[in-house]
């Protein structure tokens, strides 16, 4: 056996090193060379070793971990001052680093506090409600011959008997949601006021002994019990009322006249049911005929207040029965199959799937941002550990000196993680002014539409949470530097000799390869974020939707005045069509509704999508009529409907290119009709959602919305002209109109929200990487000053000098920038599943982001370095 | 002193500082307990319940003079103390009194 394989690994004692309390290593380490020493006679060197580790693992236990501490708590408090007292030195000595470090610190810790308000937000949707963990809400899961269809609403008629058949439910409260704009006016001692209102529902007289709101004026109990009573929030009754007493007072909600009995405060923004104006509909309870039918039809959002403990699945178990006694007789006429889905309230945001719902949150964006906060922090540390480590040979000496004095490893250690403990504290504070001017000044509340509130005296859950953040951010900073540091030899370090060792470079290069990936990652993804978005705003949709001015049509008495406004407005030579929809095209259409439509096995049943309008309206919005003809020009006749279907439809009924004659009608209508063109698909969704088998049908009332197709030119003269027509035929209806392009695109503001949170966060991610470049690139050039010295003595010149300076770091971000591929294409792709248009991934982009990445490295190395670079190398050489 | 107990692992160690005397420390004991005893320990157990003892205050411990072996570490030698001694004592006579309760008998059988 050499000799040499007899020696036991140093790296195992040096892992002992770590842990273990320093008056008792030498002699536990004299213990485990004599043992190995046994070993390596009687065993062999090789098992030895192995004995050796694993001996020395099992050191790694209470009974010797516990000395450690208790040797440093008898003098903690001196020493904490001791330790304190040279964090600040060092602090102020290097005010350069320290304030890179700091700005770090404090950006990366303000991210996660804002990261923490949103979650926090996000997190407890709908619990300010105090029995949030017994209200479900009752869907559907409804399936018929060629319909199948989950909603978030049932029937209002489930709604009535569910308390007789199933007494243990405590409370029952059906909600409908009216408009989707309604006008709302009131005469007061102000005069008229009258709003489009877009925040209206009607509910049963229970709605607040299962929702609780906190009242200003009026009594919970008693508010909805009267005729006609409407309870509003603060917002609305300081919109119409002013300074008068709300109390009393009435407003003309459509066409009937209603009481205020209660003032509510304004809605949190993390509500999933959010209202401005609540009216009571005593009608649900008394007075209605139980039909079968009734109970297929889905019309209401359904709450109940279950007792404590109860499992959802009793109300599937008796649910059967409840089945056979109302649902059947329908059911069998239409081979029906119905099951309730019961969703806990405080789910209904982030985890509902259901259709007919009010807007989703994507819990997806949630884990995006989370994560992205999570990698923010984690660049922020790694500056950190960056800086702390390439300027340890500056703090080498004092180390040394303490070393030489008598502190122990652990001591210095200790020193240098409350150092990096009392930085993070510093940032901490600099990071909550930076949250509270950031949430305060700046409309990032807009941005992320969100309504957060920095109050750290109301949030005290958040303070703890902010604090253990910097504390762990300070702990995992100060970690690496502290071991890396306590363990630097002594001799060398006095000399002033010490320089980083290779591990200790490897490591730094290693973290900024992490920086700079997740960097490029992050503004990668924000970049194709944004392409995606630009794809779905300006994809052809199939019809024009450029320029066509919608406006709501507000009651029966505007609706008479209709074909007189059209025709008034068609004199106007720079309008060139107008027509009514009962719906509007990417806003409010949606929803199936059944149709009976012939193939070539008889009539059959099935759900489409439905647009009622009026006259012109393929004209109008510019439809590609495939085959047939548009409606024909003037009254329809009551005997007969025309139907338009779009391709989609055609396909699913196996019509092909002969749809034109086949019968359709309507549910349980009587009125036949017939199929007298087809259109090309157009998306009248999102982009997110394919085409769905659609029909058009004309009615002869001219209600919904009034589209008016301008010819573009001057713009605004012909809004005000069209605005003198509209007084002049529905006077004393205020001129609220809205764009279609405008309208449509704005189904993507979720997305456009997140791409610009992200855009800032990407922002902040090259810039705290860049920070890092910062410290590190001034330190490199001050560490190679003689270096250089001589490279100009011999010859290079200043570009030469940068890219010898910068060289190192742009492979590491060309190296980085390649692992981030596979990374981001996965992450996209995901994101890209919610679309069903997509864009194609364009790798140009990589590359585009790449070279953007290495021209800020290479400006900030560069402007770093360039002081040294053009120093005489006179200067710099002379001491040698 | 009557309300402390020394586990039985505990007192094996005790019992081999006081048996080792100037050559009681971690390593030897720990051999010591694989060569009579037949039984497998690790040193880190061995370490833990002298420095157990020391607080209890039934050894004593000094650091010894360097040797060439043990790569050049100190060995750190533990002296039983008079109370480790009258407390190893008294756990034998509790011992042999309990063992006179048992009948002689069975003993020749066994």
């Amino acid at each position: 056996m050499k000799e040499k394989d007899s020696t036991p690994p140093a790296w195992l004692f040096r892992l002992l090193s770590w842990f273990c309390p320093e008056h008792l290593l030498e002699e536990i380490e004299g213990d485990l060379f004599h043992q190995f020493e046994q070993n390596v006679k009687r065993l062999g060197a090789a098992k030895a070793k192995r004995r050796l580790a694993w001996s020395i693992l099992r050191f790694f236990r209470p009974g010797i971990l516990l000395r450690n501490k208790f040797s440093l708590q008898l003098n903690s408090y001196p020493m904490l001052r001791y330790h304190l007292k040279f964090a600040t030195c060092a602090f102020l000595k290097d005010k350069f680093f320290s304030t890179l470090n700091i700005l770090g610190l404090a950006l990366g810790i303000a991210v996660g506090v804002i990261l923490l308000l949103i979650l926090q937000s996000d997190l407890s949707y709908d619990k300010h409600y105090a029995l949030h963990d017994r209200i479900y809400r009752v869907g559907c899961h409804q399936q018929q011959t060629g319909l199948d269809i989950r909603w978030a609403r049932s029937a209002m008629d489930l709604g009535m008997v569910l308390k007789t058949e199933m007494p243990e439910i405590e409370e029952v409260v059906r909600i409908n949601r009216d408009g989707p704009r309604i006008l709302v006016k009131h005469e007061g001692r102000e005069g008229l006021k009258a709003f489009y209102e877009e925040g209206i529902i009607d509910a049963d007289t229970t709605y607040f002994k299962v929702f609780d709101h906190p009242f200003i004026y009026g009594d919970p109990k008693t508010c909805l019990q009267t005729a006609n009573a409407v309870v509003v929030t603060e917002t609305i009754a300081q919109k119409y009322f002013g300074s008068e007493d709300p109390l009393g007072q009435s407003l003309v909600i459509g066409s009937d006249t209603w009481v205020v009995t209660g003032v509510i405060r304004d809605l949190p923004e993390n509500t999933h049911l959010k209202f401005d104006l609540l009216m009571s509909n005593r009608n649900f309870v008394e007075g209605e005929k139980i039909a079968s039918e009734n109970f297929w039809n889905p019309g209401s959002y359904l709450y109940i207040v279950v007792p404590k403990r109860y499992e959802p699945q009793t109300f599937h178990a008796k649910f059967p029965a409840l089945f056979d006694k109302y649902f059947k007789a329908f059911g069998v006429e239409v081979d029906g199959k119905y099951s309730p889905i019961l969703e806990p309230l405080a789910d209904i945001h982030f985890h509902s799937d259901l259709d007919q719902d009010e807007p989703q949150g994507n819990i997806a964006y949630l884990y995006g941002f989370g994560a992205t906060g999570i990698l923010i922090m984690l660049m922020a540390c790694i500056n950190y550990m960056n800086l702390s480590t390439a300027k340890s040979t500056r703090r080498a000496t004092e180390l040394a000196i303490k070393k030489l004095v008598g502190s122990s490893k652990q001591v210095l250690a200790i020193s240098i993680l409350v150092e990096s403990i009392f930085l993070s504290l510093i940032s901490l504070l600099l990071a909550l002014v930076v949250v509270y001017g950031v949430l305060n000044f700046t409309p990032i509340n807009q941005l992320i539409g969100k309504n957060l509130v920095f109050d750290p005296f109301q949030n005290p859950g958040l303070m703890v949470v902010s604090l253990a953040v910097a504390l762990c951010i300070g702990l995992l900073s100060g970690l690496y530097p502290a071991i890396f540091l306590s363990t630097s030899p002594l001799l060398t370090a006095l000399k002033g000799t010490f320089k980083t060792g290779r591990s200790s470079r490897l490591f730094r290069q290693i973290l900024i390869t992490t920086q700079f990936a997740i960097s490029i990652l992050v503004i990668v993804c924000t970049w194709f974020m944004g392409d995606q978005i630009d794809f779905i705003s300006n994809k052809a949709l199939g019809f024009n939707k450029d320029n066509i001015l919608v406006l709501p049509i507000p009651d029966s008495a505007v609706e008479r005045n209709i074909p007189a406004l059209k025709n008034a407005l068609l004199q106007n030579p720079r309008i060139a069509g107008v027509t009514t929809g009962e719906t509007v095209v990417g806003a409010n259409v949606g929803g199936a509704m059944n149709f009976w439509a012939e193939t070539s096995t008889g009539m059959k049943q099935s759900g489409y999508t439905v647009i009622f309008v009026g006259e012109d309206y393929v004209k109008t919005m510019g439809l590609k009529m495939l085959e047939g003809h548009d409606f024909k020009a003037g009254p329809v006749a009551d005997e007969e409907t025309p139907y338009l279907v779009n391709e989609a439809a055609a396909k699913r009924m196996g019509w092909g290119a002969q749809a034109v004659g086949k019968a359709m009608k309507f549910f349980h209508g009587d009125i036949p009709g017939h199929v007298v063109g087809l259109v090309e698909d157009f998306n009248f969704k999102s982009l997110r959602h394919a085409v769905e088998p659609l029909l058009i049908i004309r009615t002869n009332s001219e209600s919904g919305y009034l589209h008016i197709k301008l010819s573009g030119e001057d713009l605004s003269q012909t809004i005000s002209d069209i605005e003198a027509k509209w007084t002049q035929h529905a006077p004393g209806h205020p001129f609220d109109f809205f764009f279609l392009d405008q309208r449509f695109n704005e189904q993507y503001n979720d997305d456009v929200r997140q791409h610009k949170l992200l855009s800032i966060l990407s922002g902040i991610s090259i810039f705290i990487s860049l920070l890092g470049l910062i410290g590190l690139s001034a330190f490199a050039a001050t560490q190679r000053i003689k270096e250089i010295g001589i490279r100009k003595v011999l010859g290079a010149n200043i570009p030469d000098i940068l890219f010898l300076l910068s060289k190192d770091i742009l492979l590491l971000v060309v190296f980085s920038a390649v692992l981030v591929i596979p990374v981001s294409w996965w992450v996209m792709t995901q994101w890209l599943e919610n679309f069903v248009y997509k864009t194609q991934l364009d790798y140009l982009l990589y590359i585009a982001v790449t070279v953007m990445a290495l021209l800020l490295v290479f400006l900030t190395i560069g402007f770093q370095s360039f002081k040294t670079a053009r120093a005489n190398p006179v200067d710099s050489l002379k001491y040698e | 002193m009557a309300k402390e107990y020394l586990g039985e692992f505990e007192e094996l160690v005790l019992i081999l500082v006081a048996a080792l005397q100037e050559d009681a420390y971690g390593a030897a004991i720990a051999e010591e307990i694989e060569r009579r005893l037949k039984r497998d320990v690790t040193l880190s157990a061995v370490h833990v319940t002298l420095y157990r003892l020391e607080d209890k205050g039934h050894v004593k411990s000094k650091v010894g003079g360097a040797t060439k072996e043990r790569g050049g570490r100190r060995k750190r030698i533990f002296t039983v103390t008079s109370a480790g001694m009258a407390m190893l004592k008294a756990m034998k006579e509790t011992r042999l009194d309990l063992w006179s309760m048992v009948p002689q008998l069975k003993m020749v059988v066994s």
